[in-house]
């Protein structure tokens, strides 16, 4: 097999000097560089062939195994605990409450609000009472069944609009609001004055389970210095690190975090390892033996994060030609039990406040006005999933977009042409963008591959029986790259050898995205060796620099700028020796696959190893170190102006549906996504990167939601948490636009999230099209489109 | 998963020997698609004992078909059934049937005979670790009742205050439809009286009783035979309601109709109202319409499954129309 892609088909990538709309020719420049092709993935064999270790892999010998009892009420206090009949089970080695967490009985993303092991309350059905360590999973199964809790169950709160209310209960003793956040732009009236039509609509969105293949597991493995070794599956290493070593009341540099091969996160492994993490530690700290965690399946979806689920209201007043003159918004947002990663972190970190800021959409809109409720409940806790905060605003603006469309008689794709953000643009935030900004682009590609004019004129039944109709729906999208924190910092090391081989040290974590892959192709492209020369280290927190967490879509542009910075110091030796060596100065000298030559005499170079063993034996620097923060964020909290994120990727989706009329079944029948990311590092991976958002958004649009009945979660196992199918997923053609990112290395920018905010609202939109009924509460199961069906046949008569 | 023995049964009747000597204690086991399921994910109040493999028992892994009978092995995976020429050919709503159920993996695991014979769906009664210990278990309430019943019954409980499970089978109808007999260790048993309403049971079969094949007679040449199904994706899933039908017609107009609904009640639903007004009539949407309203003319939906009414109209319209 060869290196290279063996992928024949074409992924079309286009430059913006070479974006020809008339014939959408694919125009790449295939050079002799590492970045920008399609290079397979390094971890691919492995994956396919089932030889890489995951989690579940790994020899137990020696361990114990962890067990959670949780609690049987989603509020309630504890009265009692009795774990004497479990602690007496033979091959039982502990069994651990409230009171045996030796530091800070709290863990969490931002706060460490969630118990280890509750004590005196429990919030929610996910919530730890005791811990329980075994010499098998069955014993310690037989164990949790012996414990006897008593609990005095509290009156609980399930919804957040509830949550604010002056008289309920109390979920945590600052009360249920954990965050009020507004946006203040222009003057309201004086907006809505000019509007010719405005329009008032509620859209609501679910809890959602990230689903991802792999379960989780963690291990824990006490070692004889005194330091507790936590492995597992994880996004965020240097966030279990934190929460881990102030949990066991130790110095940081006690703890060392280890991440190993993940199958899935979609955000869900930046919680979850910080909650197995910290217990398995507690275990392992008791017993003084490892302690392994394996979560089933039915754990999983009751004790770790979701998406949170959302009500959003919103007021939009336009003229008649289609401009927005005013945008009028209000959020309540679900947290859940526990704080996670909902709260602001100034200032502008956290799911809350970037639902708040990307709520209008990617819109020129000259008066808004934001309000953002962040509530706690008795539910499970809303975390990060792919699109933290903004696939839930994108169901609204582009729902309410085609809304205002069709109230104005005008075509969906030029109310978006008329509104939607260009260069120079100022964003709801007062934020004006600069640079990079695709937007229109992506909306002409896609409108002209999709063939938008042409179907938007073939809507209507496609049987003769008329019990099935077609039609087409657009969903337009925006999405950060970073955090919007003052503390978002990417580091990197690289290690060059006397052979010329590569170490690259990054605490960047691979979950299936492709940061394995595309970050050491950025390495070996800035050094000049081969994509083979480098091989990745596993993050280790005590042998890679703190490189924050794997989320936010920043791992290519941060991570990428700070391998770039960090390589750039080695070539300097390497070159400088060169220079000497070759007796050519070094500004002539240039390092490209393999060989450092002259720019003037090609004829005239050296092997890139010979170079690297001679600094080696001289006592050259060949490791780098690179630090790269990007532009600091600003937002102001009380009226919520500033830039928040310092560059935005942005895409256009086309759908096409079919509707059976008679039972509202949905079925996606073509698809057209187009982004610009600045730059492809790696075609192929953003084109699967593009096709799983578009899964996962179709999921989230059609059939996604965690049932929650009296705070207990109906849906425990993935045979009715139903995420599509092979089967349910149409083709998907992905078009890849580059408008460059002056800020990224190589122009590149985020895409790890995106994909999945605008194929919800564009199936959506597609099926309002199709069928004249709007589902504005989430998913869109057949059900609720049969009865948006009658609703509309109603209205018309 | 609790322990058990796995004993393997040579002959039937060695297997229900065994089944005599446990008592209510042991399970038969085939394919064990629905069985494994429910032992590991802890759904139970009580477990089995003892597993009866009839996996070893030779010679009931078979499809043929004589003097106009079709007869089917109760071993004898979905999957075959599903790709069967013979099947396809003259009682394609069987061939659908089977097509349609679970997926590919698990059509090469269950059996016919495990198809008909496996337990209700209801996600009180199947929620992981007996969180509630329902009617069906011996407990004192039908959870669906004042629940989220948007999957349960539309025709009513097996007792007037619960238990409101559906039977899931996708070939149970067909079966229904087609006329087949069941053959047991003890007796012949017509398919349509095989299924029963009962809070602890879904069949009639004796606790020592093994279902060993299954008799199709073959439909008439002037019949036709199709089965329709709705489910949440295109694969995997249980059906919300399905439906089959055998239409015997001549020169257009329908003469004879045997039509089954499954997954609306406790047991598969013949829907006789149906199966009278489309006699006399032709195949058209009109008359395929009134007939599905006339086959959920008696439903009476819980608060939250109202829709599925709609369904099993719809169902029973679309499978007469399939054999038009």
């Amino acid at each position: 097999m060869s290196k290279e892609s063996d992928d024949r088909r074409e992924v079309k990538v286009l430059t913006r000097e070479k974006l020809d709309l008339r014939q959408l020719v694919k125009a790449p420049e295939v050079g002799p560089s590492v970045v920008g092709r399609s290079i397979v993935r390094t971890d691919a064999m492995l994956k396919v062939t089932g030889r890489l270790d995951f989690g579940a892999d790994y020899l137990q010998d020696g361990f114990l195994h962890g067990k959670i009892l949780r609690s049987s009420h989603p509020h309630a206090l504890i009265k009692s605990i009795n774990t004497k009949k479990a602690k007496e089970l033979p091959g039982v080695a502990a069994v651990l409450t409230a009171e045996s967490v030796p530091g800070r009985n709290g863990f969490g993303a931002i706060i460490p609000d969630q118990p280890v092991i509750c004590g005196d309350k429990v919030r929610f059905v996910g919530d730890a009472v005791a811990l329980v360590a075994a010499e098998t999973e069955k014993i310690a199964h037989q164990a949790l069944e012996l414990i006897e809790v008593e609990y005095d169950p509290l009156p609980p709160v399930f919804d957040p609009r509830e949550a604010l209310k002056e008289d309920a209960p109390k979920i945590h003793e600052k009360g249920n609001l954990l965050s009020y956040n507004k946006l203040r732009k222009g003057d309201m009236e004086k907006g809505f004055a000019q509007a010719d039509v405005i329009l008032e609509r509620t859209y609501q969105v679910p809890f959602l389970d990230h689903a991802y293949l792999e379960p989780d597991i963690c291990m824990a493995i006490p070692k004889a210095d005194g330091t507790m070794l936590v492995e597992g599956p994880m996004q965020a290493p240097f966030t279990v690190r934190r929460n881990v070593n102030a949990v066991l009341g130790v110095p940081i540099n006690k703890v060392r975090v280890r991440q190993i091969p993940m199958g899935g996160g979609f955000g869900g492994k930046e919680d979850s390892p910080i909650d197995l993490g910290c217990r398995a530690a507690v275990l392992a700290y008791h017993t003084r033996r490892p302690v392994r965690i394996a979560l089933e399946r039915e754990e999983i979806t009751l004790q770790t994060s979701k998406r949170h689920p959302m009500i959003m209201q919103i007021k939009i007043g336009a003229k008649k030609d289609g401009t927005l003159v005013a945008f009028e918004g209000v959020i309540y947002d679900e947290q859940g039990a526990y704080a996670s990663m909902g709260p602001v972190i100034p200032p502008a970190g956290g799911s809350h406040i970037h639902a708040m800021v990307m709520m209008p959409g990617p819109y020129e809109i000259p008066n808004v006005k934001v309000d953002a409720y962040l509530c706690y409940t008795n539910h499970p806790y809303g975390g990060a999933m792919r699109g933290f905060g903004a696939p839930q605003v994108h169901v609204a603006h582009e729902q309410i977009m085609d809304e205002l469309a069709e109230a104005l008689n005008i075509n969906p794709i030029d109310i978006r042409r008329k509104n939607g953000f260009r260069e120079d643009s100022a964003t709801a935030t007062g934020q004006v963008l600069e640079q990079s900004v695709g937007l229109h682009d992506t909306l002409e590609v896609c409108t002209r591959a999709f063939d938008w004019d042409r179907r938007y004129q073939e809507t209507g039944y496609v049987d003769e029986g008329k019990t099935k109709r077609r039609g087409i729906g657009i969903g337009l999208g925006w999405y950060r790259t970073s955090i919007g924190t003052n503390n978002d910092a990417c580091g990197a090391n690289v290690y060059v050898h006397e052979d010329g081989s590569v170490l690259l040290y990054t605490g960047i974590t691979e979950m299936g995205q492709g940061s394995f892959t595309v970050l050491p192709q950025i390495c070996a492209e800035e050094l000049g060796v081969r994509m083979e020369d480098v091989r990745l280290v596993q993050p280790d927190t005590d042998v890679v620099p703190e490189s924050g967490p794997t989320v936010g879509s920043r791992s290519t542009t941060l991570m990428g700028n700070a391998i770039i910075l960090a390589a750039r110091q080695v070539k300097e030796s390497i070159l400088e020796m060169a220079s000497e060596m070759l007796m050519v100065p070094m500004d002539r000298l240039e390092s490209r696959d393999r060989r450092i030559y002259d720019r003037d005499n090609s004829g005239k170079s050296l092997e890139f190893r010979e170079v690297a063993a001679r600094c080696m034996a001289k006592g050259k620097r060949l490791i780098g170190q690179g630090w790269w923060a990007p532009p600091p964020p600003t937002l102001d909290p009380e009226t919520g102006q500033g830039n928040p994120y310092f560059v935005y990727t942005y895409s256009t989706h086309m759908a096409e549906v079919v509707v059976d009329m008679e039972t509202g079944e949905v079925e996606v029948t073509d698809y057209v996504a187009a982004f610009d990311v600045g730059k492809a590092i790696n075609p192929k991976a953003v084109e699967g990167q593009i096709e799983g958002g578009v899964a996962m958004g179709l999921g989230y649009a059609l059939m996604e939601e965690v049932a929650l009945e009296g705070g207990y979660i109906q849906n425990l196992n993935l045979k009715n948490y139903l995420i599509p199918t092979s089967l349910d997923v149409p083709d998907i053609e992905p078009i890849i636009v580059e408008v460059e990112n002056r800020f990224g290395p190589y122009g590149a920018k985020g895409i790890g999230e995106m994909p999945n905010l605008p194929a919800t609202p564009a199936i959506l939109n597609a099926i309002a099209n199709a069928c004249g009924g709007r589902v504005r509460t989430l998913p869109a199961d057949p059900e609720r489109v049969f009865w948006a069906i009658k609703e509309a046949e109603r209205a018309v008569r | 998963m609790k322990k058990f023995s796995h004993v393997n049964a040579l002959t039937i009747d060695e297997a229900v020997s065994i089944l005599r000597r446990y008592g209510d204690r042991a399970s038969l086991i085939a394919g064990g698609t629905d069985l494994l399921g429910k032992m590991k994910d802890r759904i139970l109040s009580r477990y089995p004992e003892a597993l009866v493999n009839l996996k070893t028992i030779p010679g009931l892994d078979f499809i043929k078909e004589e003097n106009r009978i079709l007869e089917i092995g109760a071993l004898t995976r979905l999957e075959d059934i599903a790709i069967d020429q013979t099947v396809r050919g003259g009682y394609a709503a069987l061939a659908q049937a089977a097509n349609r159920t679970a997926s590919p993996h698990l059509r090469e695991m269950g059996t016919i005979g495990g198809n008909i014979c496996q337990d209700i769906r209801c996600w009180y009664y199947r929620h992981p670790n007996n969180r509630f210990p329902c009617l069906r278990k011996g407990g004192g309430r039908c959870y669906a009742i004042e629940g989220d019943n948007r999957y349960h019954s539309i025709f009513g409980g097996s007792v007037e205050e619960g238990c409101y499970a559906v039977h899931p089978s996708d070939t149970a109808p067909a079966l229904i439809a087609l006329d087949a007999e069941i053959r047991t260790s003890k007796r012949t048993i017509k398919a349509g009286d095989f299924f029963q309403v009962e809070v602890t049971k879904t069949t009639v079969l004796d606790e020592d009783e093994i279902v060993t094949k299954i008799l199709v007679p073959r439909p008439p040449e002037n019949a036709k035979s199709g089965f329709v199904k709705f489910a949440l994706r295109k694969t995997i899933d249980f059906p919300i309601v399905n439906c089959a039908a055998l239409i015997s017609s001549s020169e257009g107009k329908v003469s004879a109709a045997r039509i089954c609904l499954n997954a609306g009640y406790v047991k598969p639903y013949r829907a006789s109202r149906a199966e009278e007004v489309i006699v006399g009539k032709t195949f058209n949407e009109a008359d395929a319409e009134a007939a599905g309203s006339a086959a959920v003319s008696e439903a009476k939906p819980l608060p939250h499954n109202g829709y599925m009414v709609q369904i099993a109209k719809t169902m029973v319209k679309r499978a007469i129309l399939a054999c038009g």
